[in-house]
């Protein structure tokens, strides 16, 4: 599903810079990433997203080599592809959950042209666990709540990739397990692939594998 | 785009207050131009229109404007009299239609009481809605809006108000009966009540009749008595009441030659007899008259508006700067408080331009709600606004 080959990438000219030579991750694996503060987990997983670009090398997802995408193509492809869950939710407050939800289809003419019929929507959010609360807004939901929205939205246009960084950063332990259950089912039921930046350790047990941004080259 | 549309019209549903704030501010920037202009044209059409339907004004020598704006507009304060011989000697001369104005009183309310000879209807094309024009002294016919506003018809008294602009002590009230209901015109003609020179007269002092008061009256307010004549208290004849009965009993003292009329309209066959009947009132200095075109006195006065004018337009310009200076700043820490935002839609999947396009999208709703706003508030004031500009051009 992915691979990265020889990758480089640096912040500016003297900045923080980071080489993965080889990597690979299959169709439906679950892969955890861990590493210390500041050792470029997020940026991987933005490199991975098409959101940054390597200096040199190549990322390729599916049968794409990003680097050779243009702006607008790597867009495309990462909402019709991907599914992304932030540390902070970043659900947008205007708007109800349902919106949240199908935030991706209202933005993104790729895949606007697929219709989400608004069962579809309801049972997913039922999945989650809040199917009753598709008309309240992000600040009337717990914060766990705030996160299964934020792990529908990602879900709702059925990505081949799961991206989630720090998903359960800002939960408390019950939540944290609940939500990393969630991630994992729902990937299985869609045969997605996942990746998971986590610091939490206790987690990494569920995953297939874990790699270190400390070991790639900084 | 219409997805944008609808997150758009989303946030701004959702910061309804910072939303109103920003209509409120557009609103008023696009309003205070818009009406001003639309006002200040409907003026200018207004008064050139009614200028234009009016030739020519004599009258006592003085403010042109004055003269020409009484002449115009009936509710104006009227200009010094001029004698009837006046509209005698221009009878005379031939020089078209001639229309005499006795313009000194007022109803209830300072509805202006307008003494005129029938030919004032023919010449401004008013027409009756109801009723009959008035046939002798004490009749009077009334214009839609004093109809409206009075809530009278045909058959209905109105009671002149004692006293006049320039004698507040005045005479005898004079109770009129209203004989007909103007249709609408559009003009100062709706809210005035004609009636005829005589009765003008009568409510002067001029004219008078005789009624048998000791039949009517309590004899205690009797102050002298003769063998043919009582002096009584004001308080046995509070006001006149002309009646079939009464009125051929009414009479004029003193030369008719002299009494009063504020204007005399002309309405001139060809530009020659204007010119002759022009050059012969001010050639004589001492008839105290004046010959004015409305046309050209309106067009004058315009030019005098247009200067404040001016001063309106700089104001709107400034206003209207301003109020994109303030959109601007909005936007700014608009763009700043939803970096996160937008971020987030990017990361997402939503492209730069269809971030501007959300933006764009939201000021876009903004406007028309706020120009659809300000074009109502145009609507409902336009008509306040204008009679208020009327009046203080008047």
């Amino acid at each position: 599903m992915i691979q990265v080959q020889q990758m480089k990438f640096r912040y500016g000219q003297q900045g923080f810079s980071l080489l993965v030579r080889e990597m690979e991750v299959s169709r439906g694996e679950k892969l955890a990433i861990v590493g210390p503060s500041g050792s470029g987990k997020t940026t991987f997983l933005d490199l991975v997203a098409g959101i940054q670009l390597p200096e040199s090398g190549t990322i390729r997802v599916g049968d794409m080599d990003l680097s050779q995408l243009g702006e607008k193509s790597r867009r495309d492809f990462r909402s019709s592809k991907m599914g992304l869950v932030f540390q902070e939710f970043e659900l947008l407050e205007y708007l109800s959950v349902a919106d949240n939800i199908r935030l991706p289809f209202l933005i993104n003419r790729s895949i606007s042209r697929r219709s989400l019929d608004s069962d579809t929507l309801t049972q997913l959010a039922e999945q989650v666990g809040i199917g009753d609360k598709l008309h309240r807004r992000p600040h009337q939901l717990s914060q766990g709540e705030r996160q299964r929205v934020a792990i529908c939205r990602a879900l709702v246009h059925q990505p081949e990739l799961l991206l989630a960084d720090e998903p359960t950063g800002n939960l408390d332990p019950a939540n944290k397990n609940r939500i990393m259950d969630l991630l994992l089912d729902q990937a299985e039921k869609l045969s997605s692939t996942l990746i998971v930046v986590t610091h939490d350790q206790a987690l990494l047990g569920r995953f297939d594998r874990t790699i270190d941004v400390s070991e790639f080259e900084v | 785009m219409d997805s944008l549309f609808y997150l758009a019209l989303r946030y701004i549903l959702f910061h309804r207050l910072k939303s109103s704030i920003l209509v409120l501010c557009v609103s008023l920037s696009i309003f205070l131009p818009l009406a001003g202009k639309t006002v200040l044209d409907n003026v200018e059409v207004e008064l050139r229109s009614r200028a234009r339907s009016t030739p020519y004004v004599v009258g006592a020598k003085g403010s042109r404007f004055d003269l020409t704006l009484h002449a115009l507009y009936l509710d104006v304060a009227p200009p010094e009299t001029i004698d009837y011989a006046v509209y005698r000697m221009m009878r005379e001369a031939k020089p078209g239609n001639v229309i005499a104005i006795y313009r000194n009183h007022v109803i209830q309310d300072g509805l202006p009481l307008v003494g005129i000879g029938l030919e004032y209807f023919e010449f401004r094309q008013l027409e009756l809605d109801s009723g009959k024009w008035f046939g002798r002294i004490g009749h009077c016919v009334i214009g839609s809006e004093v109809a409206k506003r009075l809530q009278i018809g045909v058959g209905d008294k109105v009671l002149s108000k004692p006293g006049n602009d320039v004698n507040l002590a005045g005479a005898t009230p004079v109770k009129m009966e209203v004989t007909g209901i103007l249709k609408p015109a559009g003009s100062s003609d709706d809210g005035a009540v004609f009636t005829d020179l005589k009765t003008a007269w009568v409510i002067d002092g001029l004219g008078h009749g005789h009624q048998d008061i000791e039949k009517e009256h309590d004899p205690n307010l009797f102050l002298e008595r003769k063998e043919n004549a009582a002096t009584v208290n004001q308080g046995v004849v509070p006001y006149i009441e002309i009646t079939d009965e009464n009125v051929s009993t009414i009479h004029f003292h003193g030369d008719t030659n002299t009494f009063p009329l504020t204007a005399v309209l002309l309405d001139p066959r060809d530009e020659k007899s204007a010119t002759l009947l022009k050059s012969r009132i001010e050639n004589d200095p001492a008839s105290g008259l004046q010959m004015v075109r409305p046309e050209t006195v309106i067009g004058q006065l315009l030019s005098r508006i247009l200067k404040v004018k001016t001063l309106f337009d700089v104001g709107s310009v400034t206003l209207l700067a301003t109020t994109l200076l303030f959109l601007v700043l909005n936007t700014v820490l608009s763009i700043r408080l939803r970096k996160r935002e937008m971020t987030t839609l990017y990361k997402i999947g939503c492209g730069r331009l269809a971030i501007f396009g959300l933006f764009l999208s939201e000021y876009l709703i903004i406007f028309l709600v706020s120009l659809l706003l300000a074009s109502a508030m145009t609507w409902v004031s336009v008509d306040w606004l204008q009679a208020v500009v009327l009046r203080a051009i008047r």
